[in-house]
């Protein structure tokens, strides 16, 4: 079988495309003038959810004191803030790179929301963390050689890479959203990120879905099972990056390193895995990428 | 050393053979993108300094011999 690089896109997703594109519309907002942003945030109460924290369920959280704990809040709440800055930015640079170019014109139209509502999404996490945290946590993240694949399977990954991040942070902020023990401005960001993203994450899903059945139908079977360990991998590598070494250093917790990786290793932790990845988990066994 | 030579095959298991220290783990995907983050983390434990990736390329992390270089002098 040779590789066809042609985008074909099915009515389901121009429907959806013009349904996101006018609710778009409809809601746009200015977010430049949506929050309030109080001088300072109380730091007697939590800035994130406990069980969103890294150490829910684990054995290491009974060792911490409870100042600790309420530090380890704070700051994982900045270094949540600081993760979807970067990625952000990455997902940004690969939407720009496809958008108007040839076998995008049905998406293109969306992607000019896309961009745009991305662009304050990142305005609104790094306006938060400087002005909270004193600072964004540095990018962890490398830019590696690309595994050689045909384009529509590098376009499968990049997009299955923008929708799983997208799925993972929206399961943090619709909790946070509702969490009415967190300060107001912490709700708030996430109630509106919320908003935004339900329409991202929908018409993600549309576009990973005719991607890999363009994929099944034109690549090799090696490149097929190549998408589907990506996937599988990087739903993984993405909840590894919720633990940041960073955030438990200035938490005050000792030997920082050690500490990651008890809780990586601690079973406490699968089921919550398994619930903050659980939607991207369902879609791609029901579009046929995982078992 | 011992210890990074551990991780990456741990993260490995086909690996059979040694990992000579001008072997190219990125050419052969020994570390890729989606484990560094948890490759860095073990390389600060290890060196017990933080690594600031804004200053470094990919090319830092290639080889052995390099990440021995770069980020553990005195071994």
């Amino acid at each position: 079988m040779t590789a066809v690089t042609e985008l074909t896109w099915d009515d389901e997703m121009r429907t959806a495309v013009d349904r996101l594109t006018h609710t778009a519309e409809e809601n746009y907002y200015n977010p430049y003038q949506t929050f309030e942003w109080p001088d300072h945030i109380d730091e007697s109460i939590p800035w994130m959810s406990a069980d969103l924290m890294t150490v829910h369920g684990t054995e290491a959280a009974a060792e911490l004191s409870s100042a600790q704990r309420l530090a380890l809040s704070k700051w994982e709440s900045i270094h949540f803030y600081s993760l979807n800055v970067h990625g952000i930015r990455d997902l940004m640079t690969e939407v720009v790179a496809r958008i108007h170019t040839p076998g995008f014109e049905i998406p293109t139209p969306f992607f000019h929301h896309f961009l745009g509502e991305e662009n304050e999404h990142m305005w609104f996490f790094a306006e938060f963390c400087l002005r909270y945290g004193g600072k964004i946590y540095p990018d962890r993240t490398m830019a590696f050689p690309r595994e050689p694949a045909s384009p529509v399977v590098d376009h499968f990954i990049v997009f299955s890479r923008i929708l799983i991040f997208e799925i993972i942070v929206d399961y943090f902020n619709s909790r946070m959203a509702a969490d009415a023990t967190l300060p107001e401005t912490i709700r708030a960001i996430n109630r509106v990120h919320h908003q935004d993203e339900s329409r991202h994450i929908a018409f993600g899903c549309h576009l990973v879905r005719v991607l890999f059945d363009r994929l099944r139908a034109t690549c090799e079977p090696a490149e097929v099972e190549q998408a589907r360990r990506y996937v599988a991998r990087y739903i993984e590598s993405s909840l590894h990056q919720m633990y940041s070494v960073d955030a438990y250093r200035d938490a005050g917790i000792d030997r920082p390193a050690a500490f990651r990786q008890r809780l990586l290793a601690d079973p406490g932790r699968r089921a919550v895995h398994d619930a903050f990845a659980g939607r991207a988990y369902s879609f791609y066994r029901r579009i046929g990428v995982l078992a | 050393m011992d210890e990074i030579r551990e991780w990456i095959r741990s993260r490995n298991p086909s690996l059979t053979g040694d990992i000579g220290e001008d072997d190219d783990l990125i050419e052969a995907r020994l570390i890729d993108s989606l484990d560094f983050l948890d490759f860095v983390y073990l390389l600060e434990e290890v060196s017990g300094s933080p690594i600031d990736l804004q200053q470094l390329s990919v090319d830092d992390f290639r080889t052995l011999g390099r990440i021995r270089k770069r980020f553990l002098p005195a071994e």
